[in-house]
């Protein structure tokens, strides 16, 4: 079986008891390889999305399948295959890293030898140390180490990447890109750092409120949402042109600036028929999903 | 699975050998008299064990671990629960009377199950403490009904094994099918609780039959305690002369004084025969009897005068079977022959003079005024007190014929009577 539609939610509901918090994600489905980044604000939903895929919580109404398993109701079957790392998700504080590894690595069948030893090289995390006693980041690190080493096909990263060093972040990342395209599985990352995602994401979910806006592999975006500089030229029709196809569109004298979500060749063509010349603008993806979150709102 | 285990006794050590411990000093070497400490200790342990596993967040971590859903509730729930059940049994199962044995036992599976539930329910310690008393509240009410149709231990299995159930399906997060799963709970245990009970009373009928006289009382009080054996009530009065111990005895007899419906079926025979038994054993009895002794027809002021053989040994001390068959006689006002004790009073046997006193005292009206009056000089200063005793119970205003018949001769004994107290009361009821 291929990777395709991996993930699949069937009109999700979810409603918490005790806030007002209301999640509701249409039929979505998560077929990507590599990372699929979820982007979005605090408290948007992204850490309870995860969790739903995970299969630890039940969603009010709809459900989640992992190909065509019920996460939640086929969660023992299916546990070895989806991982969940989360700060709400503790290890052991009072035995040391090695003993919480032997541990795991003592029921675990699928415990691949070959990435522990690689990723203990890699990681250098102080396994002697009580886990009580390891950073933030260092314990990301062992939690890492842990999942990697069982082979996960659906690997749910809940913003614990976001506690290690630039350096070390960059490298976890692309290995777990790497470890997507080597194992046919998918990585989902929340977070809040867009420029990490924008380096080694395939897949963009932005979610708010509650909601998902976007579901686009990154390279579709880039192709679609772009940032334009415009110039008229002299002998042009219109002094305002009303030009298709834009979300932004601001003029200041001869020139101006046009954001777009729908970039193509009709676009060029529309401009140079007004007498318009555009140049591109460098667009990064925090850019995009600032300003396409602002106009959603 | 077996390093799960080891994790986990790692993990609680400390507990664990504080329970055990408690256990040992308390059973074994009898240093703290303290059996609650055990149970307590386990009741924090389940909460450390589950409860706080949810508050430090390491409860998911649990779950996803590579095993089934069964094994982690072994080690969630099973074991929990028979490490307590063992607590609870090391704790206080021995400081128990036998009879009171096989119903604690069952009450054991219960509170054991309760503490397992309410940990797997409880996600802090406020609800921990708070389920556990609901829970244990909710258990009362239904049991109290399931008693009335599957008796004491089928009502606790059928309990026990539902609480289990249910920690099981919140263990797995309602995952399972919860009216499938609670189906076959009951499919299951309503069947056990049936067989449970029925396997009870087969056994504690083969006790009754079988092994040391201790057991057979047990069984047979056991199977009496459930109102329906009228094989056991027959039975009882045939091991009863051979309880072993007056204390065994007594806890017996006990049994019999706190049930009003219970009753030993004795024949007047048997009665005889038991109470031939040695002193001690004849004081509880007759103490029983005056309890109880409206329960039995044949028992009549004749029928213990036929005892005071018996307790009348000839040595002028009136030992303990001696008072407690006078305190006996003394609830058959109706029935005394007070001749019977003027002529006891009238002898010089201290052991009849008090065994009549103790008969007399208490009396509302005077009886055998004279005849007290004539044992005023009795050297024995038990005789002495026993009088006073009796004479201040009457008011001098009943005891006023009599006086005046008497006054002379009474002023003469005074001067003989040896006690000083004696004297004093006279002349004040005298009016000198």
């Amino acid at each position: 079986m291929g990777v395709l539609e991996m993930i699949t939610c069937h009109n999700i509901n979810h409603k918490f008891k005790k806030s007002k918090f209301n999640l509701f994600i249409e039929q979505q489905t998560f077929e990507a390889k590599g990372i699929t980044a979820f982007i979005g604000h605090n408290g948007s939903g992204k850490s309870t999305m995860l969790s739903l895929i995970a299969g630890i919580m039940k969603p009010t109404n709809g459900f989640i399948q992992y190909y065509d398993k019920d996460v939640f109701q086929m969660y023992e079957k299916i546990k070895n295959d989806i991982h969940l790392l989360s700060w709400d998700i503790a290890l052991y504080n009072n035995i040391t890293g090695e003993e919480q590894i032997q541990l795991v690595k003592s029921i675990s069948p699928d415990w691949d030898t070959n990435v522990e030893e690689n990723l203990r090289q890699e990681l250098r995390i102080p396994l002697s140390q009580k886990i009580l006693l390891l950073s933030h980041g260092e314990e990301a690190k062992l939690k890492l180490l842990i999942s990697l080493c069982r082979k996960p096909k659906v690997l749910l990263i809940d913003e614990i990447a976001n506690d290690l060093d630039t350096s070390t972040r960059k490298m976890i990342y692309k290995k777990l890109d790497q470890y997507s395209y080597d194992n046919e599985a998918i990585v989902f990352v929340a977070t809040n750092i867009v420029t990490d995602m924008e380096r080694y994401a395939s897949q963009i979910v932005l979610i708010d409120k509650g909601k998902i806006l976007l579901n686009e592999s990154l390279d579709s975006i880039k192709l679609r949402f772009k940032k334009l500089i415009l110039r008229q030229k002299e002998n042009a029709i219109a002094k305002d042109p009303k030009i298709l196809y834009h979300t932004k569109l601001e003029w200041d004298g001869q020139s101006g600036l046009l954001i777009t979500n729908n970039f193509n060749e009709n676009l060029i063509t529309e401009l140079l028929t007004h007498g318009i010349d555009c140049e591109l603008m460098p667009y990064s993806l925090e850019e995009i999903i600032t300003d396409y979150s602002g106009k959603k709102e | 699975m077996l390093s799960i285990i080891k994790f986990y006794i790692k993990q609680h050590y400390v507990l664990i050998i504080a329970c055990l411990l408690t256990i040992v000093l308390d059973r074994v070497l009898g240093l703290i008299r303290l059996d609650s400490l055990p149970i307590l200790l386990a009741w924090v342990l389940l909460y450390q064990f589950n409860v706080s596993e949810k508050e430090k967040k390491n409860w998911y971590f649990f779950h996803s671990l590579p095993i089934s859903l069964s094994q982690k509730a072994l080690v969630k729930i099973i074991i929990p629960f028979f490490f307590v059940l063992m607590l609870y049994i090391s704790a206080r199962y021995t400081t128990l009377s036998v009879h009171e044995k096989q119903g604690m036992f069952a009450g054991y599976l219960i509170k054991a199950s309760i503490f397992v539930f309410a940990s797997i329910y409880a996600r802090s310690i406020v609800s921990y403490v708070l389920s556990c008393f609901g829970i244990f509240l909710v258990v009362e009410i239904v049991q109290f009904i399931l008693v009335e149709v599957f008796g004491y231990v089928g009502s606790e299995i059928i309990i026990a094994i539902t609480l289990l159930t249910l920690s099981y399906i919140y263990f797995s997060s309602k995952r399972i099918q919860v009216k499938k799963a609670l189906s076959i709970a009951f499919v299951c245990a309503i069947p056990l609780g049936l067989a449970g009970e029925a396997i009870n009373r087969k056994l504690n009928h083969w006790i009754m039959y079988n092994g040391d006289i201790q057991k057979q009382i047990s069984a047979a009080v056991f199977l009496l305690e459930q109102k329906d054996d009228h094989e056991a009530a027959k039975h009882i009065s045939k091991v009863i002369n051979a309880i072993p111990t007056v204390k065994q005895l007594e806890s017996v007899l006990d049994t019999f004084s706190s049930s009003s419906n219970l009753k030993i079926e004795l024949s007047v025979e048997q009665w005889d025969q038991i109470i031939s038994l040695d002193q001690d054993k004849r004081e509880a009895i007759f103490n029983y009897l005056r309890q109880d002794y409206r329960k039995y027809q044949w028992l009549n002021f004749n029928k213990i005068k036929s005892y005071e053989s018996l307790v009348f040994r000839g040595n002028n001390e009136c030992r303990t079977d001696c008072y407690a068959l006078a305190k006996l006689m003394k609830k058959f006002k109706d029935e005394i022959d007070w001749n019977h004790f003027s002529d006891y009073l009238a002898s010089s046997s201290l052991e009849k003079i008090n065994f009549s006193l103790t008969v007399i005292e208490s009396q509302d009206a005077p009886v055998l005024l004279p005849e007290i009056f004539n044992i005023m000089d009795n050297p024995s200063k038990d005789v002495q007190e026993k009088v006073i005793d009796i004479l201040s119970g009457w008011t001098t205003e009943s005891m006023a014929n009599e006086l005046d018949k008497l006054k002379e001769e009474i002023e003469n004994d005074l001067g003989q009577a040896n006690s000083i107290k004696l004297k004093e009361f006279f002349r004040a009821k005298l009016g000198n």
